[in-house]
């Protein structure tokens, strides 16, 4: 395909999903600046991988799934960890919405574990299915239960000390 | 609290945050990354022509001032010898890798024979610089990049990995790094995925020459009763083949994509002994 073709259908995908694929970001991680870069890096690859996934109409959800491994595999790598004070990928306090425009639910689902935080997002804000949420975090469905079940029980409880 | 009202709650728990990035600069971003994957490799011409402070070579391993820019025989048709003069720096210590930054330029450790080079591999983020080196080190083929974070030369990171058919190429592996997702997108043809059920099938185009679901490659390569394949097949992308092993991990399929070359046998039961012998070695197909 042309470049300008690849461009024009990129740009509207991303014109038309960008401000939900974001707020996934978000959720994931609790910084919008660092939601940017999570979704820049999705979007990056997104457009490399264009002519093939634009066949499968599958664009949003490889969007997705690259969003929410990114965020977990940023913990993962060594050299990743080598890196220090840039961009606030070191644990500094996530910036974006004043804290008191945050509810008291995303603060709790914030203070969740990061994979139970993101089984209950993608089971219980996106709706996806317990397959569904174990492909995308390549884990098992009985640990996708299983996080959901505490992550839950975590936010209640959360919410009920509040 | 029910699963519909939490999906309302956090759908309103939080807003839309400042502006996001203009649809513009995710295109421009895409390009660059598609011009780094094609470009991909830039000749040792190309590590010349960037100047002194770069590649250097000499009899010795630290220390050096002066010298040749290092020549790869297999980088070029035709290397050129080239002498670039190289500023007097600090004397390597052993503590130091392949690479380093003074002056905020990046410096090769003299001896250190550069193959490739990929300029600003992440030109997205706001490091002061990055640069993705395919090296000889120490006899060692390696795949570095390097990247100067903060103000000081010392505020570096330095990531290597073993050049390997994990990924196809070194650009796909910097590629990879650079996306820093995770996703397994090696360079090679995607020729399995999981289908909804989740079990392992072939993309759309590819052909299937042989397969077996149990190709008995030994705990090194999968636990006992994680489910594993092998198969030789041609890919639908290039028309090539590949003799591919997979394992499912945590749900997650997992592909070890090797081209189909006599190296690995004639046969499919050959290839196969080859896989078993690679992993009981604890080598791996990588």
């Amino acid at each position: 395909m042309s470049t300008s073709s690849r461009d024009d259908e990129f740009a509207a995908f991303v014109a038309a999903r960008q401000r939900h694929l974001r707020r996934i970001a978000y959720a994931c991680c609790g910084d919008w600046h660092r939601a940017d870069d999570l979704l820049q890096t999705a979007l990056v690859k997104l457009y490399v991988a264009w002519p093939r996934l634009r066949r499968s109409d599958n664009a949003e959800a490889y969007t997705r799934q690259i969003i929410v491994r990114a965020n977990v595999d940023e913990s993962r790598r060594p050299w990743r960890r080598e890196r220090s004070g840039l961009d606030g990928v070191d644990g500094a306090a996530p910036e974006g919405m004043p804290v008191e425009e945050r509810s008291a639910l995303f603060e709790a689902l914030q203070e969740l574990p990061e994979m139970q935080r993101k089984v209950v997002v993608l089971r219980h804000w996106l709706g996806l299915s317990v397959g569904e949420t174990a492909r995308e975090l390549r884990i098992s469905e009985g640990t996708v239960k299983s996080h959901s079940s505490r992550g839950l029980g975590r936010l209640e409880q959360t919410l009920t000390e509040r | 609290m029910t699963s519909s009202r939490l999906q309302d709650e956090i759908e309103h728990s939080f807003g839309d945050g400042p502006a996001p990035r203009p649809v513009d600069a995710h295109v421009a971003a895409g390009r660059r990354a598609l011009r780094r994957r094609r470009a991909g490799v830039a000749s040792l011409v190309v590590v010349a022509a960037v100047g002194a402070g770069w590649a250097v070579t000499g009899p010795q391993d630290s220390g050096g001032t002066s010298g040749e820019v290092a020549t790869d025989p297999t980088a070029t048709p035709t290397p050129t010898p080239m002498t670039t003069p190289v500023p007097a720096g600090a004397p390597w210590t052993d503590e130091e890798g392949p690479v380093r930054y003074r002056d905020g330029v990046l410096e090769v450790r003299p001896g250190v024979v550069v193959h490739e080079r990929i300029d600003d591999p992440y030109a997205d983020r706001p490091s002061r610089a990055s640069t993705a080196l395919d090296v000889t080190y120490r006899g060692e083929r390696q795949w570095v990049i390097a990247e100067l974070v903060g103000a000081g030369d010392d505020d570096f990171s330095v990531g290597t990995a073993d050049p390997s058919n994990g990924w196809a190429s070194f650009a796909d592996w910097v590629a990879d790094q650079v996306d820093a997702n995770g996703a397994g997108d090696d360079g090679w043809p995607v020729s399995l995925e999981q289908d909804q059920q989740g079990r392992v099938v072939a993309t759309p185009g590819t052909t299937v020459l042989d397969r077996t679901d149990d190709p008995r490659l030994g705990d090194s390569f999968a636990a006992p009763r994680q489910p594993t394949g092998a198969a030789l097949v041609v890919a639908a992308e290039d028309g090539k083949r590949y003799f591919l092993v997979w394992r499912v991990l945590d749900g997650g399929l997992n592909v070890i994509t090797t081209p189909a070359t006599r190296k690995l046998g004639g046969t499919f039961e050959e290839m196969l002994d080859h896989a078993r012998a690679q992993y009981a070695g604890g080598e791996g197909l990588l």
